[in-house]
């Protein structure tokens, strides 16, 4: 599921910012927001865009991987 | 025995079960709905007991005879006829030469043919002034000018009544006087008892349907009918919960709705009571109007009168008329009640549990579309307006509401974020390429669709930028089915609902999706390639008047 590898990469990053506050506060929020299974239902979409892009989603894949996660 | 029915304007002529068995076994003469006794037609005039009633109708006097067949005291059968009926029965009878006509019998219906044509209805009324009671005032209106507005073509007539910066005729507000040449001709039957030419009635079934002017609510609600509203006291915590971030600048029906969406918010359907069918222990608890103070945001399990009862209070302190309606639905396991009351010329119903799972308690939660709040005007143009009051106030309710976690942490997202300019073209593009990746389209991907064009435009966006209009497309590839389900989409930078530079697209059931021509569009629809499926989904520019279904 994706949701699932978002939510994996998210851990990742906020234990690689340990030390850069700024970027682990937005990590932390991306986990709370990740922790609802139909949050990409509940955003706006260019919400969602800025989301995968904090979770380092490639530019080019952020279309098809927003796709997914709205089935 | 003759009484007249000061009420409903009707004279009553009252007579045996005997008498009235033998008109209801002979043969009769038939005309429109009604059927007569061809022997009580002859009897009502040849009878000298009879004729006494049927001359006050012929003379006007009243515009309709009752005839009431009683039985141990009590009225067990009624015949009504007005002059109008008695003269279309008497002249079938005349032109077939089933009776005949002798001298007193000629007299009569000479008389009567004479006195039930256009000119001698207006001879009556000619210098009478109609007056009769709007919301608790006394208004009057002149016969000629109801007459004036009658006699108007019919599209002189629509221009003025639904020309919106008409807003008075006649000293009164426009819809009163609509509704009082409504009340005119209703109440004095005049349909019924002259010849009207049919333009005119034209005009006066455009008027019934509210189709014009919307009069509906004028004279209706004009009391709360319910005698609990005075015990429901309002528990402090969810009264501060509801009313402490309302906009001062709503209007009344703007804070009922309100209201409305902010307790579907906070209460939820009572489990329990649903699990138990309604019965025992649990049932005992939401008897109890001393537990509805009670219910607070932290106590806030609810049944469906137990909400009704708080938001009736509600609607009370607004000074809003409303009425408890009780209906049964097997769902819920038995009796379900909701509310209906009137604000300005709105009637609108409000019901949080249409259903248990996804009523308006559920949906609102989930900022999920309404379908408890309905305005049951039959005027179109009124429904349309309340559905848009209901999205706007709803969208307030939302924008107000950011006190969870999730919703916290996308706005505190948005602020450590550059957040992407998107234009409806690319949010447009997107939506497509979801279809596309789909490949050919069934009902689930349809709803598929439908559920991602939901999520990807925003409510504004929604209304004024990307409409989705389902149609029915003639099916030629398939011979099996008949017709099958697509999609239109209409597009505006600027606001679709002003209908001009609107784009148009049509998604092929390949997935495709092509531009396609207004006037193209409009041809296929008017030569029945393409079929409205309902209303909701109206495509803004497009004239789907008259076509097919």
């Amino acid at each position: 599921m994706i949701l699932n590898k978002l939510r994996s990469i998210n851990d990742s990053l906020i234990m690689l910012n340990k030390d850069n506050d700024k970027e682990l506060e937005k990590q932390k929020l991306i986990k709370k927001i990740l922790n609802r299974d139909d949050c990409f239902l509940r955003m706006d979409v260019e919400v969602a865009f800025a989301l995968l892009a904090s979770l380092q989603i490639k530019k080019d894949l952020i279309e098809d991987v927003y796709l997914e996660l709205i089935d | 025995m003759e009484q007249f029915n000061k009420k409903n304007k009707m004279y009553n002529l009252y007579i045996d079960e005997k008498e009235y068995l033998n008109y209801e076994q002979d043969k009769k003469v038939s005309i429109g709905n009604t059927e007569i006794s061809e022997k009580l037609l002859i009897d009502l005039f040849m009878r000298e007991d009879y004729y006494l009633y049927t001359e006050r109708i012929l003379n006007d006097e009243f515009p309709e005879l009752n005839i009431k067949n009683t039985k141990d005291n009590g009225v067990v059968g009624v015949i009504r006829l007005t002059k109008k009926n008695i003269y279309d029965a008497l002249k079938l009878l005349k032109e077939s030469s089933t009776i005949s006509f002798n001298e007193k019998l000629m007299t009569i219906f000479n008389k009567l043919e004479n006195s039930i044509t256009y000119e001698s209805f207006k001879e009556k009324y000619k210098d009478t002034i109609f007056q009769t009671r709007i919301d608790g005032k006394i208004y009057s209106v002149p016969f000629n000018t109801i007459i004036y507005y009658m006699e108007m073509n019919y599209s002189k007539l629509e221009a003025i009544f639904t020309n919106r910066s008409v807003k008075n005729i006649a000293n009164m507000p426009k819809e009163y006087f609509v509704y009082m040449i409504y009340l005119f001709f209703l109440r004095n039957k005049i349909f019924d008892n002259y010849l009207i030419p049919y333009e005119m009635k034209i005009k006066k079934q455009a008027l019934e349907n509210q189709k014009l002017v919307d009069f509906e609510s004028l004279n209706t609600f004009e009391q709360t009918l319910d005698i609990n509203v005075s015990k429901v006291v309002i528990n402090d915590e969810l009264r501060e919960y509801v009313l402490s971030q309302m906009p001062n600048d709503l209007n009344n029906l703007e804070k009922a709705i309100y209201i409305y969406i902010k307790l579907c918010r906070i209460l939820t359907y009572d489990e329990e009571f649903y699990a138990f069918g309604q019965k025992g222990k649990v049932a005992v608890k939401h008897e109890n109007l001393k537990h509805v103070s009670e219910i607070s945001p932290s106590n806030n399990s609810v049944v469906c009168y137990e909400f009704n009862a708080i938001y009736g209070k509600f609607l009370s302190e607004l000074g809003i008329n409303f009425e408890t309606e009780q209906s049964f639905v097997m769902d819920f396991g038995g009796s379900h009640a909701y509310l209906n009351f009137r604000c300005g010329k709105y009637l609108v119903r409000a019901d949080s549990v249409t259903s248990i799972f996804f009523g308006d308690l559920v949906a609102s939660k989930f900022g999920d579309s309404l379908d408890g709040l309905v305005c049951f005007n039959k005027n179109r143009h009124t429904q349309k307006e309340f559905t848009d009051i209901v999205d706007d106030v709803y969208e307030i309710v939302l924008r107000e509401e950011k006190i969870d976690e999730f919703n916290s942490a996308i706005e505190s997202l948005k602020l450590l974020c550059d957040i992407p300019f998107m234009s409806i073209e690319e949010k447009f593009s997107l939506l497509i390429k979801k279809v596309k990746k789909k490949g050919l389209f069934n009902m689930d991907i349809l709803g598929n669709l439908i559920k991602n064009y939901k999520t990807i435009f925003s409510l504004s966006e929604q209304k004024k930028n990307v409409k989705l209009s389902l149609v029915r497309l003639t099916d030629n590839i398939n011979e099996e089915r008949d017709r099958i389900l697509s999609v239109v989409f209409t597009i505006n930078y600027i606001d679709y609902n002003n209908n001009e530079d609107n784009f148009y697209y049509l998604l092929e059931t390949d997935g495709t999706c092509m531009e396609i021509d207004k006037n193209e569009l409009q041809r296929r629809f008017v030569e029945n390639e393409y079929f409205m499926v309902s209303d909701v989904y109206e495509i803004p520019g497009i004239n789907l008047k008259g076509v097919t279904r």
